[in-house]
């Protein structure tokens, strides 16, 4: 067999192995006298608990083997064994481990030859899975997996390849996780401490049958398991001694260990990692132009606006047995968020707050054929139960902040209980606890306008998505020529929702009634994937069939629609060239639509009374469909260079349309399709000699018909005289997410132990570690409206942002202290300062109000409250009062104020990107 | 390592991590934009500027400010509303109106506040529609007692209008005093809409009828009407025990003893005019005496005083000796003597409105 067919040996085709938990081992034994494979040789993985044997030409693969570090022992009797303990496994690749065994007539030492995978040529790598390890994302400024799994090729945020959001599914160690209920609206609702973290990776190309509910990404995540000694670390970072300015009021602490329970074989890694910030959310927006804004004061912080973040993760790893191994998972995260709303700029108590908890707890229990075994056989059965609950609204009480943002409590929410018994009776009356709001007499300008205060909006926004899933895979080898991957999964879920707007009001005529939702759905899926190897050409096929059913009760949605089903083929080919490896993709994708499109819903979108979403329990699948070809080539032996070609097909698409002849209500449909065709481009040096560098670049065109009852008017309209279609419907325009050019730069350095200069012997910048990210991005598109908000101005997204760049770094000097290890480390995001524009005001397709507009609205509020303001009230301010008399009143001395007011409302601040953050850390590990 | 070992370094390392004490910069908070004393100085300060009437002025037990009836003037509705008017005066430091959206539709009004000791809150709040064409008498009107701390939830006392305790019908209660712990003294009113002139638009009389004691001690409130009280138009409590009233078309002020029944005339000022808006604090008695007044008997009515404001006279109850605390020609009515008896805030009328000054008592 010629080495190009050793590097192939068990040729999975990079793509179908991506987001997996694990990855191989593959090589060959050979007599190390004759050069002859050794057949029946035994590969034992970590004392035998995984392995396989070598057939007649001496070729093994073990597969399934968890990401992280193993122990391997090949044996066969009449040859001195070889082990070698410290294999590197990383998911969706194969690490090839060629030895020679010397015959123990002859007294030499036997031979190890550990391969490095080649991560470029083998294809066995998926072209583009994109993987950052949880040290890596240790030592960037990143925070969280999803800012590192950002920094990918085709990532726009958690945006991929211009998919929207909740268009990528989450694999956790194996168990697919979505928030069902409204990922493409909202979060997840569990975040991965990155400290319990073995990797992440983002496969965004034709990805196993095996997953699913995705048609833009994955993102995979493999946790560590407690390992055979115990290590752990303690961090504590801040940017309170920074002078003001620099200082967001962060605070983030984390402890995390992980190590052997006993000498057993069980592990158990835990993570506590807590987070909070006085601005959650900060802004680099200009300053006010008004002097008496109290903005001047401390522009980078807002009130309300802070956030707190407790996750906990812990997980326990038991053998059981010689062949199973069983590990115990729990997460739980609670993200909690005062919201600054500039209506309440003055009145803050009475601006909204929420609250996102997410529950994980999961099983896995891994059965694995020994060593020896010629069809090694793996059998993966999990179970998950997701528990996700949002709470949106206004406060009972304002927390009390104990520690920096912290308030260590939990927050309660008027109309709480209210919500979470879905009372949509009750709910029909004014909900206690809700006054009305009023105009604000609290602003430096004192007029009635713009700003709110007395009450808050009444917004009652809660939901809860409850998952229990059940998981098996079986991955079975055939010899080499030939692997077959079954498998199948079954989620009981329970959807509840409730929502109510202006809560301080009876429902009436111009009220719309609660709408609460309780249904559960049932969602299954079955595949079947097969890999065929013909000397250097490897074949992928592989056939998943899904299938969703809403379950929504007659009473919410009507009539029973039934399950919708989708059968979704994948194929890839893939060779190796000379120096060089081709791969070419075909799959098609299915995912469910959130389940919050099937039900009703009353919302209120600030600029009407408010409007109602009929839901739809008929709603299908949202499909895609993709080709890629993948080009990876080795210039050096440390660079490397991968080229992704890629179209994708988008049909099903959920959208809004309109539902009779109301305006204000709509329904959802799968009624836009669209095409996403771009470019990947990834050029790595790998970091050897104390440095590495990263360069993505993405060339991408994202477009989608756009269908949108709230904003029809303008986007189908038809010729006054011949009465044609001028801009119908099924045209495709940009995606939210369809940026052309991205570049992502990411360089890490290290300076050695002992070099540079040294101060009273010690080597000042021995050890120094530097990492930088720069990420530049042409322009999102946006759609231009009318002041109301429901009129297109031009065709959909037809505009684009200004390009945005930044550059963050982080620096670590690493210390040893008395016996104890750790590190000091300043990272800074956007060191630039550079004011990225990442959102425009609709109407005027600038972040800023224009003069005549501003006018406008200035004089608009003073006619609707020309009333003169007497000293007494709280809203009389004696510089107004330009005569003197005690009163302020008329047109000169009112509009004034009223066009201050207006310019502090509608001063933009959340349409720019964070400014210069830093935060010191220091960090200790054992 | 060793466990124990172990264990010290991370205690340790647990106290190398916490944070001491550092203080972060926090998000700017608004400042108070509005002035905290009232303009200009002197014995007269002018307190309130509002286009619409503010009325009814009513001090807290502590003297600390005082309460009285607002016209929002920027409210389509033209609600009135109960503002609080720090001591000194200013700005207004608290509000208590109608604010249920579904109220917009109608007048609301919140007037004749009087706080107890113990923080209790008693008014009378009325309400009459929007809708032209609508009758002149508002829809309903109820005396109620809250508490301060939340002033909206009320317990309603009495309906008007009524049959008062005398057997005369009742449209509604001013000057509401308390008297103890569990007793209110209110005066009786009737309310009338009689036409200044020949076609003008109907002008709202309210006279006084009679005082009511209402005890509320027990389940049911109970009213009676105090002896020698008919025609009574103010009325003022001094102690748990002494009632001090002014009738119509009457020069004269009585003292009422509860105790003993016992009614006297505390003092008359004769030829100066009506007597009305009694108040006595110590042997400071100050009543608002002739002026604009004027009391008569309107056919299908009954007997009415119109009141338009008058000169504020105070008397030495120890010596009858009689000051004008007012200057000449401006006519100021329904006095609150703050609980020292050195200052006093009226109602002054100029016009078709009225403002709230506040007044040195010599």
């Amino acid at each position: 067999m010629r080495p190009i067919a050793i590097v192939l040996l068990t040729a999975l085709v990079g793509a179908p192995l991506a987001a997996q938990t694990g990855g191989a081992i593959a090589g060959r034994v050979r007599d190390a006298v004759t050069g002859q494979g050794i057949a029946g040789a035994t590969i034992a993985v970590d004392g035998g608990r995984q392995g396989g044997g070598t057939d007649t030409s001496g070729n093994f693969r073990v597969r399934e083997v968890r990401s992280g570090w193993h122990r391997v022992l090949v044996a066969r009797i009449g040859y001195r064994p070889v082990s070698h303990d410290s294999v590197l496994v990383r998911s969706g690749e194969t690490i090839t481990l060629n030895v020679l065994l010397q015959p123990l007539a002859l007294q030499i030492e036997s031979v190890t030859v550990v391969a490095a995978p080649d991560r470029v040529l083998d294809p066995m790598a998926p072209q583009d899975l994109q993987r950052i390890t949880g040290d890596e994302i240790r030592r960037l400024p990143v925070t969280t997996v999803e800012e590192a799994v950002a920094l990918s090729a085709g990532a726009v945020g958690e945006s991929y390849r211009g998919g929207r959001l909740g268009q990528q599914s989450f694999v956790l160690d194996g168990l697919g996780v979505k928030n069902q209920l409204d990922a493409s609206t909202g979060s997840l609702g569990l975040r991965i401490p990155p400290d319990i973290l073995t990797e992440a990776s983002l496969v965004t190309n034709g990805f196993s049958a095996r997953y699913g509910q995705a048609i833009s990404g994955l993102v995979n995540v493999v946790t560590k398991d407690g390992g055979e000694r115990w290590e752990g670390r303690v961090a504590y970072e801040t940017d309170r001694p920074l002078p003001e300015g620099w200082d967001y009021g962060i605070d983030r602490m984390l402890i995390s260990g992980a190590g052997p329970l006993g000498r057993s074989g069980a592990g158990i890694a835990a993570v506590l990692d807590f987070a909070g910030r006085l601005d959650a959310d900060p802004v680099n927006a200009p300053l006010p132009s008004e002097a008496r804004d109290p903005r001047n004061a401390n522009p980078s912080l807002l009130p309300h606006n802070s956030g707190e973040r407790y996750d906990a993760a812990l997980k326990l790893t038991m053998p059981l047995g010689g062949r199973q191994t069983l590990r115990l998972f729990g997460l739980n995260s609670v993200e909690q968020r005062l919201l600054f709303d500039a209506a309440y700029k003055y009145d803050p108590a009475f601006a909204p707050a929420q609250r996102v908890r997410g529950t994980l707890l999961a099983g896995h229990l891994q059965h694995t054929s020994g060593p020896g075994a010629l069809n090694p056989l793996t059998i993966d059965l999990r179970a998950g139960y997701f528990d996700r609950a949002f709470q949106r609204g206004a406060l009972a009480e304002q927390p009390t902040e104990r520690f920096g943002a912290f308030t260590f409590e939990t927050f309660h929410f008027l109309g709480e209980d209210l919500a979470q018994r879905q009372d949509t009776i009750a709910a029909q009356g004014a909900v206690p606890g809700f006054e009305a709001p009023d105009w604000s007499d609290r602003s430096p300008w004192g007029v009635p306008g713009f700003f709110l205060g007395f009450g808050p909006r009444g917004e009652i926004a809660w939901n809860r998505f409850r998952e229990l899933r059940t998981q098996l895979d079986v991955t079975l080898g055939s010899g080499h020529d030939a692997d077959f991957y079954l498998g199948g999964e079954i989620a009981r879920q329970q959807v509840q929702t409730f929502q109510r707007a202006f809560a301080f009001l009876p429902v009436d005529s111009t009220i719309p009634p609660p709408t609460a939702s309780d249904f559960r759905p049932v969602s299954a899926a079955a595949y079947a994937e097969t890999q065929l190897r013909v000397e250097d050409l490897a074949f992928t096929m592989g056939l998943r069939y899904d299938q969703f059913d809403g379950r929504v009760p007659p009473a919410i949605g009507g009539r029973r629609f039934g399950a919708q089903r989708s059968l979704n083929p994948r194929l890839a080919v893939s060779t190796v060239l000379k120096g060089a490896t081709f791969v070419a993709t075909w799959g098609r994708f299915s995912q469910t639509p959130d389940f919050q499109y099937l039900v009703d819903a009353a919302f209120d979108d600030t600029t009407r009374t408010g409007r109602f979403r009929r839901g739809n329990p008929s709603l299908g699948f949202e499909d895609a469909t993709q080709y890629e070809f993948s080009l990876r080539l080795r210039p050096t032996d440390v660079t490397s260079l991968r080229a992704n070609l890629y179209i994708k097909r988008l049909d099903g698409l959920v959208a809004s349309v309109p539902l009779g002849l109301d305006p204000d209500s709509s329904i959802f449909g799968n009624a836009d399709f669209g095409t996403v065709k771009g470019v990947e481009l990834i050029f790595e040096r790998e970091a050897t000699g104390g440095w590495g560098v990263r360069v993505a670049y993405t060339l991408q065109g994202a477009t989608a018909t756009a269908t949108d009852a709230f904003g029809l008017l303008r986007r189908i309209r038809f010729d006054s005289l011949v009465g044609d279609t001028i801009n119908p419907a099924r045209v495709e325009f940009p995606l939210d997410y369809d940026r052309r050019h991205s570049i992502t730069v990411v360089g890490q350095a290290r300076v050695s132990d002992e070099a540079g200069p040294r101060l009273l012997g010690w080597p000042v910048f021995g050890g120094l570690e530097a990492a930088a990210i720069f990420h530049y991005g042409s322009g999102l598109p946006f759609s231009r409206t009318n002041t109301a908000g429901d009129t297109l101005i031009g065709l959909p997204n037809s505009h684009r942002l200004p390009s945005e760049f930044s550059l963050d770094a982080l620096i670590r000097r690493p210390i040893r202290l008395a016996g104890l290890t750790g590190g000091v480390y300043l990272d800074v995001r956007n060191i630039l300062n550079r004011r990225n524009t990442v959102a425009v005001r609709r109407d005027t397709g600038q972040p800023e109000l224009t003069d005549a507009t501003l006018q406008a609205i200035a004089q608009q509020a003073y006619q609707d409250h020309p009333e003169g303001i007497p000293y007494e009230s709280p809203r009389y301010r004696q510089w107004a009062d330009l005569d003197g008399n005690g009163l302020v009143e008329g047109p000169g001395e009112l509009l004034p104020l009223y066009l201050s007011a207006a310019r502090d409302f509608a001063q933009p601040l959340f349409y720019f990107a964070a400014p210069r953050v830093l935060r010191l850390g220091v960090e200790l590990t054992f | 390592m060793s466990h124990r070992t172990w264990r010290w370094r991370q205690l340790a390392l647990l106290a190398a991590v916490v944070p001491v004490g550092c203080t972060h910069d926090g998000p700017f908070v608004p400042s108070v934009y509005s002035p905290g004393v009232p303009p200009g100085g002197g014995a007269f300060v002018r307190l309130t500027y509002n286009a619409g009437a503010d009325l009814a002025p009513s001090w807290l037990p502590d003297g600390s400010g005082f309460f009285y009836t607002t016209e929002r003037y920027d409210r389509p509705d033209r609600d009135r509303c109960l503002a609080l008017l720090p001591a000194a005066g200013g700005t207004i430091a608290r509000e208590i109106c109608n604010r249920i959206p579904a109220a917009d539709d109608s007048v609301d009004a919140f007037a004749a506040a009087t706080v107890a000791p113990d923080g209790r809150l008693a008014y009378v709040r009325a309400s009459a529609p929007l809708d032209v064409g609508r009758p002149l008498a508002p829809r309903f009107t109820e005396l109620v007692v809250a508490t301060l701390t939340d002033p909206h939830r009320l317990t309603a006392l009495q309906s008007f209008p009524r049959v008062g305790p005398s057997g005369r019908g009742h449209d509604g209660a001013a000057q509401l005093r308390w008297l103890g712990d569990s007793t209110l003294v209110y005066v009786g009113q009737r309310v009338a809409y009689v036409p200044s002139c020949f076609r003008c638009p109907p002008d709202t009389i309210p006279s006084g009828l009679e005082l009511v004691r209402l005890a509320i001690g027990g389940a049911v409130p109970v009213a009676s009407m105090l002896p020698g009280s008919d025609q009574a138009s103010s009325v003022a409590v001094t102690g748990g025990d002494t009632v001090w009233f002014t009738v119509n078309g009457d020069s004269r002020v009585f003292r009422l003893v509860l105790s003993t029944d016992s009614l006297a005339v505390v003092h008359d000022f004769g030829s100066g005019g009506v007597a009305r808006d009694v108040q006595v604090v110590g042997n400071t008695l100050l009543a608002v005496v002739g002026g604009n007044v004027s009391f008569f008997d309107e056919p299908a009515v009954g007997l009415l005083q119109r009141d338009g404001g008058g000169p504020i006279i105070a008397v030495d109850l120890s010596t009858g000796t009689e000051t004008v605390v007012t200057p000449v020609g401006l006519l100021f009515r329904r006095i609150a003597l703050d609980p020292s008896g050195t200052r006093l805030v009226a109602e002054l009328v100029t016009g078709a409105t009225t403002d709230l000054w506040l007044v040195e008592v010599p």
